[in-house]
């Protein structure tokens, strides 16, 4: 299974005991009206991926969005792949594309005054 | 200094930690008397300095910055911080408390330190920051309940490679595309490390002045994780040796971790006389005063364990307590509480420590008592009728 860290996710029902964990220990948060998960800074991804591999049988991919276009940043592609340990790492990155671009630091620069207003 | 030549002026001229650093901003610029502080917490190097001082500068604060590991004791902070509960302003300017290094301080050394700035922040009329590496420290984890936390990460390479590079450009600065690569993979997600690099290779074009600049602490959370989950042996010996915690909170911890994860009871049993091994070091070195064989701790322990453990499947937990133990933990936390703060006040030693480590061997001699004894002695230590509920239960459990 493949997370988007920061952004909304779904998981199968898994009991009462699972998401009790996901809450308290975990710290992942949850919209109760869409259903969907989200990872937070204050999420413990370790226990996260230890846990959710562990019901669903699967191993948990974590990948980060880019900050410029919000869409995935491309962790498998990336340049840096074999140092960037993304439980470690903040949850925003860039894309191929937007890192290319000449003026890709003002262009985050602005992204993130604009998130903060 | 490159760290404080190119120091932000601004948040928004940072880079990593997004989330973190626009919630502090807001928490900033919607603060109000009564408010909780904010609790910055990261590794070193990522930015927690700078945001503070970036983020006063853009909403008009003045920063009282103050070094809790240097100033550590609870009359030194006593006097530097009192005054700055009284006042809101000095000569029109919005003043910010900043204590720096809050898992600096030292319990038992700096007595009284902690309880000081606890009692600061929840009287103190200014909005008051708190920074720390770790958070697995004991004395930030007391802390956490009382403040607003905005935990940090280590920046991403590609953000880090972002940086420098528009630095390079508004500077033009000469320097190879692969020097940056360079820096990047040894920044280590530490951009003071990768700012300390560019400034050492711009120096001297060679790439072992990379290694030097780097902060290498690491939590011991982190430092854990490393170690059970590295495919590289050096790696896991290279964190463990990063980590500033004692030898034997490190131990304590491998056996939590170990205990609370689910593997074989084979391989369990192999990682459990590794650790036992390294357990037994330990005490032969304190017996026989041989001090200088811990220089090789790190490396033996961190080697036991690779060899006798598969690779991630073990994650850091610090707290390993069955089922059974976390329920009644949470069914009589307010009365043990009581009871482990009475306990550790008469053993010297913490509350936790008092509950976890003596609290059990006291209900077992108990429970080998007589039954009018053991209510005796119980009685004296407490009249609280819970409290005495309480450790009745427990001394119950042994009496089975």
């Amino acid at each position: 299974m493949e997370i988007l860290l920061g952004e909304p996710f779904r998981l199968p029902r898994l009991g009462e005991d699972v998401f009790r964990r996901l809450m308290r220990d975990v710290r992942l948060e949850y919209d109760r009206q869409k259903r969907v998960f989200r990872t937070t800074t204050q999420t413990d991804l370790y226990q996260l991926s230890t846990l959710l591999s562990e019901v669903l049988k699967e191993p948990i991919i974590y990948t980060v969005k880019c900050f410029i276009c919000g869409s995935d940043a491309g962790c498998t592609s990336c340049e840096y792949s074999n140092i960037c340990d993304r439980l470690l790492v903040s949850q925003n990155c860039l894309c191929k594309n937007c890192l290319n671009k000449e003026d890709a630091y003002t262009l985050y620069c602005m992204r993130v005054a604009e998130t903060s207003l | 200094m490159y760290t404080e030549k190119f120091r932000p002026k601004n948040p928004s001229m940072m880079v990593g930690n997004e989330e973190s650093r626009i919630g502090f901003i807001n928490w900033l610029r919607r603060w109000r008397k009564g408010a909780k502080p904010a609790l910055l917490i990261g590794p070193p190097g990522i930015g927690k300095t700078t945001l503070v001082y970036a983020a006063a500068e853009s909403l008009g604060y003045v920063v009282l910055e103050f070094n809790a590991s240097d100033t550590r004791t609870k009359e030194r902070l006593s006097s530097s911080l009192t005054p700055s509960t009284h006042s809101l302003s000095v000569l029109g300017e919005k003043l910010l408390v900043f204590l720096d290094e809050v898992d600096g301080l030292y319990a038992r050394q700096d007595y009284g330190g902690l309880e000081f700035i606890q009692g600061f922040i929840e009287k103190s009329n200014l909005p008051v920051v708190l920074a720390a590496n770790l958070e697995d420290d004991e004395k930030v984890r007391k802390l956490l309940p009382k403040c607003e936390v905005f935990a940090f990460k280590r920046v991403p390479p590609r953000l880090i490679h972002l940086y420098l590079k528009s630095l390079i450009e508004r500077e033009q600065l000469n320097i190879t595309i692969e020097s940056i690569n360079k820096i990047v993979e040894h920044s280590g997600g530490d951009i003071r490390a990768a700012l300390n690099s560019l400034q050492a290779v711009l120096a001297s074009p060679s790439s072992e002045v990379l290694e030097v600049a780097r902060d290498k602490r690491v939590s011991l959370r982190d430092a854990l994780n490393t170690l059970f989950n590295s495919s590289d042996r050096e790696e896991a010996k290279s964190a463990l040796e990063a980590c500033d915690a004692d030898i034997l909170e490190k131990i304590h911890a491998i056996y939590s971790s170990l205990v609370q994860s689910k593997v074989e009871s084979s391989v369990l049993l192999r990682s459990l006389l590794a650790l036992s091994a390294a357990d037994e070091l330990v005490s032969r070195i304190k017996r026989t005063q041989e001090w200088r064989q811990l220089r090789y701790f790190n490396a033996m322990l961190s080697h036991m364990i690779f060899d006798a453990t598969p690779r991630g499947v073990v994650q850091f937990s610090q707290d390993a307590y069955p089922w059974s133990i976390q329920l009644r933990i949470w069914n009589d936390a307010r009365v043990l509480r009581s009871i482990g703060r009475k306990l550790g006040s008469m053993l010297h030693t913490s509350s936790r420590e008092a509950l976890i480590v003596h609290l059990p061997y006291l209900a077992y001699l108990l429970s080998r008592l007589g039954k009018d004894e053991t209510q005796r002695i119980l009685r004296e230590f407490t009249a609280d009728e819970s409290e005495l509920r309480v450790l009745n239960k427990e001394v119950a459990r042994f009496s089975k």
